[in-house]
C-alpha cells in the first residue's frame, strides 16, 4: 500500500515538474513572441521617424532655397521703378522738353513702347521644361 | 452494454471539449494599423492670357512748336483740334504709376511661382533612391 502512495507522490512530483517546464516553455515563447513583435514595431516606428525627419530636413532646405529666390525676385521687382525715379530726379523733364521737344517726344514714346512690351513679356506664359 | 460504453466515450469527449474551452481553435487575429504617407497632388492651374497692349503716342508741345503740332495733329486726327493734355508733372506721375503696376505684377508672379514650386510633387527618382 505504501508503494502505491509513493508512486502517487512521485507521479505527482514528476507531473508538477513536467507541467512547470511546460508552463515555463509556453511563457518564454509568448514573451519572445511579444518582444519580437515589439522590436518589429519599434523598428518600423524608428524608420518612420527617420523618414519624417529626412522629409522635414528636405523641406527646410527646399523652403530656404525658395524663400531666397522669392526675396531676390521681390527686391528685383523694384528695380524698374527705382531706375525711373533716379532718371526723373536727375533730369528736369520740363526744362528738357522746352529745349528739345522733338528729342524728348521720341524718348518718352520709345520708353512707353518698351514699358508696354515689358508688360506683355512679364505676363506671358512661361515655357515649362 | 455497448451503448453504455458509447455514452461513456461521448460524455468524456464532451467533457474534454468543455474543459478545453475550444482552446485548440485559432486565436483572434490582431488588427494591424499602418500609417502610410500620401503626398498631396495639387494641380497647377494655367496662367491667364498675357496682356496685349496697343501703342499710344505722346506729343510734346511747347509754345514754339504749337503751330507745327496743331497742323500735324489735325492732319492725323482730323479737325477740330481736340486733345487731352497732361502736365510734365502728371506725365511723371503716370510713368511712376505704371512702374508701380509693373512692380506689383512681377512680385505677384514671383509669389505664384514660389507656391507652384512649393506644392510641386517630389521627384520620383528621389523617392526611389530611398
Amino acid at each position: 500500500m505504501l508503494k502505491v502512495y509513493i508512486l502517487i507522490v512521485v507521479i505527482g512530483i514528476v507531473g508538477g515538474v513536467v507541467y512547470g517546464g511546460y508552463y515555463y516553455y509556453k511563457d518564454t515563447q509568448s514573451r519572445i513572441a511579444i518582444l519580437t513583435e515589439n522590436s518589429a514595431k519599434l523598428e518600423l516606428a524608428t524608420s518612420m521617424q527617420s523618414k519624417t525627419i529626412d522629409t522635414l530636413k528636405e523641406d527646410a532646405l527646399k523652403f530656404t532655397k525658395l524663400n531666397g529666390e522669392l526675396n531676390d525676385k521681390l527686391s528685383s521687382a523694384n528695380e524698374y521703378k527705382n531706375v525711373l525715379l533716379g532718371k526723373l530726379r536727375k533730369h528736369n523733364l520740363t526744362k528738357l522738353s522746352a529745349q528739345k521737344p522733338g528729342l524728348i517726344e521720341k524718348k518718352i514714346n520709345n520708353a512707353s513702347k518698351k514699358l508696354f512690351e515689358s508688360f506683355e513679356s512679364i505676363t506671358s506664359i512661361p515655357i515649362t521644361k | 452494454m455497448q451503448a453504455k460504453s458509447y455514452l461513456k466515450v461521448l460524455s468524456l469527449l464532451l467533457a474534454s471539449l468543455l474543459l478545453s474551452s475550444c482552446s485548440s481553435w485559432d486565436g483572434l487575429k490582431t488588427i494591424e494599423i499602418k500609417t502610410v504617407e500620401v503626398e498631396r497632388q495639387i494641380p497647377v492651374q494655367n496662367r491667364p492670357t498675357p496682356v496685349r497692349l496697343d501703342d499710344l503716342y505722346f506729343y510734346v508741345v511747347t509754345e514754339e512748336n504749337f503751330v507745327e503740332f496743331k497742323k500735324k495733329f489735325v492732319k492725323e486726327n482730323g479737325d477740330p483740334l481736340v486733345a487731352y493734355v497732361i502736365s510734365v508733372k502728371d506725365y511723371e506721375t503716370l510713368a511712376l504709376n505704371m512702374a508701380e503696376l509693373k512692380r506689383y505684377i512681377k512680385q505677384q508672379k514671383a509669389i505664384i511661382v514660389y507656391y507652384e514650386k512649393a506644392v510641386a510633387p517630389v521627384k520620383k527618382e528621389k523617392t526611389q533612391e530611398k
